[in-house]
Formats: structure tokens, sequence, C-alpha cells
């Protein structure tokens, strides 16, 4: 009996040591070639990869990468001429080219063959995944060995965080309308963001010269710079493409405004008293001073309201600000909060008045160590604030660094919205997990939410509406749905149950002609990210 | 048999403990932490884990977790709906769940029985062969594939019944789900119970029962298939927990917000609260469905019974 | 009882065989169980016709890729999402390139071109996938039910005969084992081993064989009562041999079914794992990920799900007529008949 139980136990450790035994995903440091650093490797890559084909093929609107900025991100200061038209294409698809750099980093090398491991995420979206496979195909029909290594996306970060990775497909999307949000990840003493460990001094410098002038056009032009140096000329990153967004909206309803630099607006939807929406994911944290992700920042903008927001064009307008004045270096902004502006709870009930002392708490909470916000420089980095007071109840002064182009647009960013500092207290851990335990000053209350299934908003009566607005009558009631399965999705859409459907690459064919098909362009863009001190395999 | 059920309960108790302890230990290996994110700087993922007591050493949370389970506090969740109460959002999503799971396991043991018996009655003959087929089809086709195309089909073309899940009609709407999910079931149930009857049938003592006399019908219900039970019990009890406890494709496809698109997406946002909950509430499931049969089985067959009281 | 009053006669009996036929003792040569298996099963024409489709979907899985000029990751941009296309049948108005009434081939600018099987969302082409898939799917299904037969088998005889303490702690462990989801489990596994083949296997069997180990156990104590196990132990046989040789071959035939009933389950967590880092590594496919990626153009081009989705379909049909046959023969009860 013994000796049975005794077999057992070794055939299980035997087979247990077999499977686990070839373990370490990662390169192997025997060799001591590090085949990232050389430029030859990274011309190869840059040059294999055809991402018009791979936009393509994911066929949901998304498009290739001509850089490292995204189309319609920001625009020239002085012409006003988009980033993407003022650089044109940093990046190029030539076979030949790539083959002839492969080659030659091969000898340099002293290798045969050169391995790499690619890195994605896959629950990042199927496009990722289909990214992946075609990349992958790109690079071996040049001449390297691909290993796809597929992740959560939480295992992915922190493998790239350990730079315990060769290449992988990551994104970026822009906290703001400017090429900063970019410049800003590569600059070698970025630790967090810069995990590829991508060095140059020459792209430092225009980085840090682009930021420290104050003149505008000068730093767009530094920026130019700055951007060849990184992809044209040391292929430190490889842009892929920038996602897109197929979706359907009912041709009956109007005003949902998308915006790639921002929040997509749905503050003004017209054309019916009661929406339908669908959205792919729930809402994370309605704590908008906490919130990360899109979905909770585009609820956040229904139920809130900040000094401005943004018109379908993406330019500023005054929200909870009735007005402004600008001091004439630019530095100094004193806002007039308006006076019908409120705190309302969830059944509409004035609580109190919206003060100037509530932006400059919300302000004090973000950028506290110990909410933790992933979003705490927004005040210091992006607005340029230096301080902030409440002149009176409702004179709000702001005082920044220097000039700040993008200053009162980045206002609209829930980040900088006001808080009602007694009701946070009041609600403790509860605050912001329920309906009944936020305030609203926004156009909308919410009135309910059911966790992975929907969320609820009604028009706030107490809320200034804009003449353009209340004319046109927004919508008295929007319910987001949380569904993720497309297809299903689309069947409730034709039965009449949603107003806007989300549509995935597979479904966009069938669908182009449909009235009301729209194919959004996002702010994410995708690119490799190339350890550069890793150790190839 | 009592003495027997009480130490049972109490190895049951032992058993979750330990599973406990293991799960907590799994949360710990996992890597990456529920803060990763692209946005997010390594100090601040440290004030984050000071924040929820993630920076104490395993042993002390785990017996914290312990206490105040015993209070009915889980934590909170650090990803999903950050700083919610774990255990209300279980609570939530557990009822839908066993909705959905329960009707579906209605409707595989019903249907299962159904087919398994009408095959083994008609052993060898068309009827046999045709139910083989059905159980065969049903577990070579994925439960998403058969969602889909009753949605297609019965939701979407004719109408019958909503696509998705509708707070409003909580019954009519799960029907599909609970049909789609059951099909691997009844292919289950079908094929053991299949086997086990003409395993039965062929046995001696339905032989003696037969030549005794005893009219068929009869012999069928308190003989065949008394015996034929056990063992269909034996595979029922896990089936029945897997779909109590959510699944997670279903509930994607007609929207459902239940307990098993939760732990997926917790195991993927490394949520460990949340998490270790869903797993634990399979657990507890689990272990309680299995004793659940193992004293069944007792009742059901006099020789366990009488071997266990033995010892 | 009356008085007998028949008298009898001389020719009242006569021989029941004719007196010259002769009485020859037959002698039978002695056969092997293993040839008394294979009699019974070759009896069951079921089972034949599934073995023979096995051995056809088998070979296929081995040559089935190299038959086109296709390889099963090269992507063709442009020719996405074909119907299948087959030289020859076109011209019957099946498998001919086209899609609610137009001819996709011609619209891709591929008129001179055949996917016989269609080509997915990146212009793969499906035979060359499918047949490739079928073999991975093939050998980690197999691979994970044998080894579950063999662990959870062995656990379960020895657990269930036994008995006592041994059964107790045995199942308590199988029952920690179980009472954790296998998703937490096998998500833990896939962070830790590298992608491919082995561990996929491995993280199959560590879940896959407590199913198995149940029934074989609920087996054994339906069995182990039994007289002929009760004649044997008088007979001094040792528990060894009582375990392997008397009720072994008894349990084997249900084991099978089982075993056979638990493949689809392997090839669909094998998808399951490959979408948690830890299947077969993209763009390699197996049946389970042609399925699950399939399933996202069911509603628009549903030829990517219907061709993994039947393969499968038949393929288990034919394991199950396979393992229906291959327990009939095992069956000593039947051997006799």
């Amino acid at each position: 009996m013994k000796k049975l139980l005794a077999i057992l136990l070794a055939l299980l450790i035997l087979v247990g040591c077999s499977g686990g035994g070839n373990n370490g995903g990662g390169g192997t440091e025997e060799d001591d070639v590090v085949i990232f650093q050389n430029e030859n490797v990274r011309k190869a890559i840059g040059y294999a990869i055809d991402r018009v084909a791979v936009a393509k093929s994911l066929n949901d609107g998304s498009v290739a990468a001509e850089g490292i900025i995204p189309f319609k991100l920001a625009s020239n200061p002085v012409t006003g001429v988009d980033f993407r038209d003022d650089q044109g294409s940093v990046v190029a698809y030539d076979v030949e080219q790539a083959k002839q750099y492969y080659a030659k980093a091969c000898e340099e090398l002293g290798k045969d063959k050169l391995k790499l491991n690619l890195l994605y995420g896959t629950n990042e979206g199927d496009s990722v995944i289909k990214a992946a496979e075609q990349i992958a195909y790109f690079l071996e029909e040049v001449g390297f060995e691909v290993t796809l290594v597929s992740k959560q996306k939480k295992e992915r970060l922190q493998l790239m965080t350990d730079g315990d990775y060769d290449v992988a497909l990551t994104r970026w999307g822009p906290d703001y309308a400017d090429p900063q949000t970019y410049m800003d990840l590569y600059v070698s003493y970025n630790t967090s963001n810069n995990a590829g460990r991508y060095n140059s001094a020459t792209y430092d410098k225009q980085v840090e010269d682009a930021e420290a002038t104050t003149d505008m056009s000068e730093r767009w032009q530094l920026f130019l710079d700055a951007e060849k140096t990184l992809v044209q000329e040391d292929f430190g990153v490889i842009p892929v493409f920038q996602a897109g967004g197929a979706m359907i909206i009912r041709p009956t309803i109007s005003g949902i405004e998308f915006h790639s630099a921002a929040v997509d607006n749905y503050r003004h939807i017209v054309g019916k008293d009661e929406v339908n929406l669908i959205t792919n994911t729930d809402i994370v944290y309605l704590d908008y001073q906490y919130a990360t992700d899109g979905t909770s920042f585009i609820a956040e903008t229904l139920f809130t309201s900040g000094l401005t927001e943004l018109d379908a064009d993406g330019n500023y307008k005054l929200d909870l600000a009735e007005s402004f004045e600008m001091s004439e270096d630019g530095t100094v902004y004193t806002f007039k909060i308006r006076d019908d502006a409120n705190w309302v709870d969830v059944n509409g009930n004035v609580v109190r008045t919206v003060t100037a002392q509530d932006f400059v708490d919300g302000w004090d909470r973000l950028i506290s160590p110990e909410l933790a916000s992933d979003y705490s420089w927004w005040i210091t980095d992006v607005l340029l604030a230096k301080s902030w007071e409440a002149v009176d109840e409702k004179t709000f002064k702001v005082t920044l660094e220097k000039p700040n182009g993008i200053f009162l647009g980045c206002l609209a960013f829930p980040s900088a919205f006001p808080i009602n500092k007694e009701f946070i207290d009041a609600q403790g851990d509860q605050y912001a997990t329920s309906a009944e335990t936020i305030l609203s000053c926004g156009p909308y209350i919410l009135k309910s939410w059911t966790p992975g299934y929907s969320y609820e908003f009604e028009r706030n009566a107490d809320y200034y509406f804009d003449d353009e607005y209340t004319a046109a009558g927004t919508a008295k009631k929007i319910v987001f749905r949380v569904l993720e399965d497309t297809q299903t999705a689309l069947m409730e859409y034709e039965a009449g149950n949603l107003d806007t459907v989300i549509l995935s690459g597979e479904q966009v064919d069938a669908n182009k002609g449909v009235e009301g098909y729209v194919d959004r362009l996002q702010g994410y863009l995708f690119y490799l990210s190339i350890n550069i001190n890793h150790y190839g395999e | 048999m009592k003495k027997y059920i009480v130490k049972r309960v109490l190895i049951s108790l032992a058993t979750l403990f330990v599973i406990l302890l293991v799960l907590f230990i799994l949360m710990d290996l996992m890597p990456g932490t529920p803060f990763n994110d692209e946005k997010l700087t390594e100090a601040q993922k440290a004030l984050l884990y000071a924040k929820y007591g993630l920076d104490k050493p395993l042993v002390t949370r785990f017996f914290l977790y312990c206490k105040n389970m015993l209070k009915g506090d889980l934590g909170v969740s650090y990803a999903i709906n950050k700083n919610f109460a774990v255990s209300g959002m279980v609570k939530d999503r557990l009822g839908i769940s066993i909705a959905v799971g329960g009707m579906a396991m209605f409707i595989g043991t019903v249907l299962g029985l159904v087919l398994g018996i009408l095959a083994a009655l008609n052993h060898n003959s068309w009827i046999d062969n045709l139910c083989s087929a059905i159980s065969v089809l049903g577990v070579s086709i994925p439960s998403y594939v058969c969602a889909l195309l009753l949605c297609y089909f019965v939701a979407y073309r004719l109408g019958w019944l909503p696509i998705l899940y509708n707070v409003e009609q909580p019954f009519i709407s799960l029907i599909l789900p609970a049909i789609a999910l059951s099909v691997s079931p009844t292919a289950n149930i079908a094929r053991f119970t299949r086997s086990e009857m003409i395993d039965v049938m062929n046995s001696d003592y339905i032989l003696l029962v037969e030549s005794k006399g005893v009219k068929n019908w009869k012999m069928i219900i308190s003989h065949v298939l008394r015996n034929t039970l056990i063992p269909v019990i034996t595979v029922m009890g896990p089936i029945l927990v897997n779909l109590l406890t959510g699944s997670s494709v279903i509930e994607k496809i007609f929207g459902i917000p239940g307990i098993g698109r939760l732990m997926i997406t917790a195991i993927q946002e490394n949520d460990y609260n949340v998490t270790i909950a869903c797993a634990f509430v399979y657990s507890v499931m689990y272990i309680v469905v299995m004793l659940f049969v193992d004293i069944l089985y007792g009742v059901i067959d006099p020789r366990i019974r009488i071997a266990k009281e033995e010892k | 009882m009356s008085n007998i009053d028949h008298e009898f006669h001389s020719d009242d009996f006569k021989f029941a065989h004719a007196a010259d036929e002769k009485l020859i003792d037959r002698n039978y040569s002695a056969t092997s169980y293993a040839k008394d298996v294979w009699n019974n099963f070759k009896k069951n024409k079921g089972a034949l016709v599934g073995i023979i489709i096995i051995v056809i979907i088998t070979i296929m899985a081995i040559i089935g890729p190299n038959m086109n000029e296709y390889t099963y990751k090269q992507i063709h941009g442009g020719q996405e999402c074909l119907v299948p296309r087959i030289p020859g049948i076109e011209k019957l108005g099946i498998f001919d390139g086209y899609h609610n009434g137009t001819n996709q081939y011609a619209e891709k600018d591929a008129a001179d071109v055949y996917y016989w099987f269609g080509s997915d969302t990146q212009g793969r082409d499906i035979w060359t996938r499918v047949w490739s898939g079928t073999r991975v799917s093939l050998i980690i299904a197999l691979a994970a039910v044998v080894i579950d037969i063999v662990i959870g088998m062995v656990y379960g005889l020895v657990s269930g005969f036994f008995g006592g303490m041994i059964d107790s702690v045995m199942q308590r462990f199988a029952e920690i084992l179980n009472g954790i989801p296998t998703l937490v489990i096998v998500t833990l596994l896939g962070m830790v081993l590298p992608a491919g083949i082995t561990s996929i296997i491995f993280a199959l069997m560590l879940t896959g064989w407590i199913g198995m180990e149940r029934i074989a156990r609920a087996q054994v104590l339906k069995v182990k009562e039994q007289e002929f196990v009760l004649a044997s132990r008088t007979l001094g046989a040792n528990k060894f041999r009582i375990i392997f040789l008397e009720i072994l071959p008894n349990i084997l035939g249900q084991v099978i079914v089982t075993s056979m009933f638990s493949i689809p389950n392997a090839i669909f967590l094998e998808a399951y794992l490959s979408f948690l880092g830890l299947g077969v590594p993209a763009p390699m496919a197996s049946l389970g990920s042609l399925v699950s990626d399939g399933y996202k153009s069911m509603t628009t081009f549903p030829h990517i799900l219907i061709i993994p989705v039947l393969v499968m379909a038949v393929l288990m049909l034919c394991f199950n007529l396979f393992a229906d046959g291959l327990r009939d023969a095992f069956d000593p009860k039947m051997l006799n008949k």
C-alpha cells in the first residue's frame, strides 16, 4: 500500500517537473549581446511592418500610424495645422530595406537568426490580438523568429515595469491635446513610462527645451524635431496604428461629441427623450478625482461640471464659470462662478451652492498623496498651476507658472472638477460607491447604478442650460447598458432597444452601409516598445 | 448516521479553512498588482499598497481577513468597482447566477434523465442512437455557440423571448441563457444515466427481480432507477456547482451581471479580494454539495451506509 | 399419482443421435484476453466506423496542412473572410465562393485563388489552420485524457478500495484541489509555466483527473462488495491483484467512456488557456481557439465557425462510438456472451 502511494507521488512529481522544468519566459542571459541596442535591429523592425495592412485587417476604423503623435491630437498654435500634417510621416514600410538592415544586424551581432519575444495583452481588445499576430507575421517575413507572448494586461504592465520583455505592443492614450502628453514618456529619466529605457541626450534636450520655452511656435518646432529623433532616427519606439471605433448611432439622435484627446461628451444628446446607449465597460469609480478610465470619465462629466467644457470641435466654452479674467502676461486667471450653480443630491434636492472653495478643496485633494490619484499631476504638470485660492465665495483665482495655451481646455477634465468636502467627509469610505453617495453639479443626475448591468441619468432640473441646448431639448433620460458581446448587442440595436452599438471589426463590412454608421478615430496610439537593454534570445 | 454527519461537517469546515489559506497564497503569487496601470507611478503604487494594508505580511493579512470574514466583511474591491464592499458585490451577482444556474440544472436534469432512460430502455435501437448523438453533440458544441444560435433564431428572428437579460422581466429573459447553459449538463447526465441504467438492467439482481415476476414499470422505478441514480448523483454534484457559480461566456453574451463574469474580471484585474471571495463562494458551494451528495449516497444506497457505520 | 398401467417395449426408445454419428470433443484454442476484446470490438459496426473516421481525421491532421500552398500563419492582405471555394466542385454551385449572391473572389481580385475551406478574418487559409489545429488538439486532448485516466483511475481505485482513513485523506486532498475553481489554478499556472503544449497538458491534467477519480471511486464502491471480489479475497489474492486484475477490468469500460467526454472539455479549456496566455501561442491554431475565434464572425461569416465545430463534432461522435465499442469489448460480462 505504502509502496503504491509512493509510486503515485513520484509520478505526480515527475510529471510536475517535466511540465514546469523549462521555466523562464524571458531572454537568456548567457548571451551577452544586447541585440536591441543594435540600431539595425530596430530599423529592421521599423521597416518590416506594413502598418496600412495591419490597420486594414483590424477593420474597425483604426488607421496606420505615421508617427508617435496620433492624428487630430494637437494643431500648430500659429497655423492651426494638425501635428501630423505639419510633420508628415516619420515611419515607412519597406521590406527590402528591412531585410538589408536585418542582414546587417545579423552580421554585426554574429548571428544567423535573430529571435525576439513579442509581448501583448490578451484582454485589451480583439484588435490588439489581431495586430500582434499581424506584426509577428511581418517581422517573420523579414527573417526574425518571433514568439508571441500573450499576457493579461496587468501582468503585461508588470513585465514592462520590471523590464522583463523584448518587444511589447503597448499603447498610450493622450491626457490632453498637446504633443507633450506623448513626448514626456520617452525622456531618459521617466522611469515609470519609458519601459524600454530609450536613452537619447538629443531627445531629452529637445523635449526639455520645448517645455521651457514660452515661444509657442518654437515649442511646436522642437516637438516636431523630437518626434523625428525618437521615431525616424533612433527607432526608439515603433508606432503601429491609431485605434478606431466603429459604431452605429441611431439616425434620430445626435449630439454625441467624440474627442480623440479628451473625454467624449454625452451632455448634448438631442432627438429623443430617453436614449439607451451602449457601453462595453462598466464604471470603475464614481470618484472623479480617482478615476482613470474613459467610461468613468464620460459618466462623471454628465453628473459634474468644471469651470469649462468642450464643444463639438474640442474648443473650450464656459460651464460653471460665468466669466473669467486673464492677466496680461497670461499667468493669472480669475474665474467668476455662476450664482445658480448648485450641488444637488440623487433626488434633485439642492444641497448648497457651488463655491470657489469647492475648487480649492478639489484641487488640494487631487494632489494629496493620501488619495494617490493617477492624475495627481494634472494641476501642476498640465494646467501648470502654481497656486489657487478662493478670493470670495464665488471667485476662484489661479496663478500659473507660465502662460499655458491648453489651460482653459484642460479645465474641462474631471480631475479639475470641484468637490463638496463636507459631503465627502460625511460619507467616508462609502463616498462614490453608489448613486446615493455622490452629489451632482452637472447637467444630469445619476439616478441609479447596477454594477455590471446599467446606469441611468436624469436631467438635472437645477442645472442652468445654455440657450443652445435647452432650445434643442437635450435628452431627459440617458441609460447606459453594459454589454460586452458585440453580436447580441447588434441584435438588440436592430430590435430597437438600443440607440447606439459598438461594432467589432468582423461586423463592420456588413454594416458599413447602414444609416448612422460612424467611423470614429480614438486618441490611443499603439506602438512597439523596444526594450533596449534586454538580452535577446 | 448522526455521528457520521457531524464528523463530515467538521471535516468540511477544516477543508474550507485550508482552501481559503491556499487561495490567499495563490493570490500572493499572482504576478502584477491590482494597481498596475499605464499612468500610475511606482511611488503611487506603494502608497496604495499601504492604504489597503497589502504591505503587511501574508499571515497577518490572512488572519485579519478571517476575522473580518466572520463579521461578514470581505474587504473592498481594488480594481473593478473601487472601494465597493466585496460582500455586497458578491451577494448581488450570486443571486442572479443561482437563478440562471438553477433553471439550467432543472432543465438539464429532467431532459438528461428522460433522454438517458429512453436510450437505456430502447438499448441498441434508433432511439438509443438518437439520444447518444444528441448527447455527443451537446458536449462538442460550446455553450456560447448554442447561446448565440438561440439568441439569433428564437429571440431576434422569431421575437419569442427577449434577446438580452432584462432586470424588469427576470424570469422571461433568463430562459434562453438557462437553455444554453443546460446543453452540456443534459448531455452529460443523459449519457451517464444511459450507461448506468444499462449496467443495472444487465445485473443479476435485476434478473432476479424480473424472474420473480415483478411488473416491468414497477421494477424500473423501484429497482433499476434507484440503483442508477447513485452514480448519476455523483456527477450531478459538480455540474450543479459549476452551473450555480455562473458561466462567464453566457453572462457576457446575454449581458447578465453574474458572478462568473465577476470572477474572470477579478482574476484579470488582480482584484485580490473579489477573486478570493468569488473563488471561496465556489469552494463553499462545492464542499457543501459534495457533503450533501455523500450523505444522500448513504440514504439511497444501504450498502454504503452500512459500510460507513461499521467504521 | 395413479398407477402406471403402461407397458414398456423395447422400441419405445431410440437413440437421439444416429448410430454412426461421431461425438467429437472440440478443442477451442485458448484465446488471450486481448484477442477476446478485439473479436468483440470487431462485431460492433458503429465502433468500427468510429475508428475508421478517427484514423482518417488523424491522417488529415498529419497531411492536411501540406496539401495546398498555404501555411497556417501566412497572412494574405485583402483576401479576408472569403467563403469556401473548391476547384471542380464549384461547378455544382456549392463551395463556389459566392456569398450573398456575389462572387467574393472576383470582388477581392482573387479570381484564380482557391481557399477550400475559405479564409479567416486575417486572410489565412482555414483548411490549413483547421487541420493543423486538429493536430494540436488531438495531441493535447489525448495526452491529457490518458494522463487523466492513469492518475484519476489509480487514485480512485486506491481510495475506493481501501476506504477508511486512506480514503478520507485522499478524498480531502481531492476536495481541496477541486474546491478551488479551475480558472484560478490555471490562471496561476499560466503565469508560472511557459506557453506551450507541455504546459497545457500539465494544466489540464492537474485539474482533469479529479472527475475521473470520482467516477472510478464510485465504481469501485459499487463493485468491491460483489461476490467475485469476495471470492478472490477468500482464495487469498493479494490486494494488488484484486485491485488491478479483478476490479479494474470491471470499471475500465465506464472509465473509458467518461474519458471520451472529457476530450471536448480539454479542447475548450485549452482555448480558454490561450486567452490567458497559457495555450498554444498564436498564430498557431487549435480546434478550441479556432472555434472561439470563429464565434466572433458567427453572424457575419459563419463558415469560419462552422468548419472547426463540424470537425470537432464528428471527431467527438467517432470517439464516442469507439469508446462505446471499447467498453462493451472490455466488459467481462459481455465477453462470455
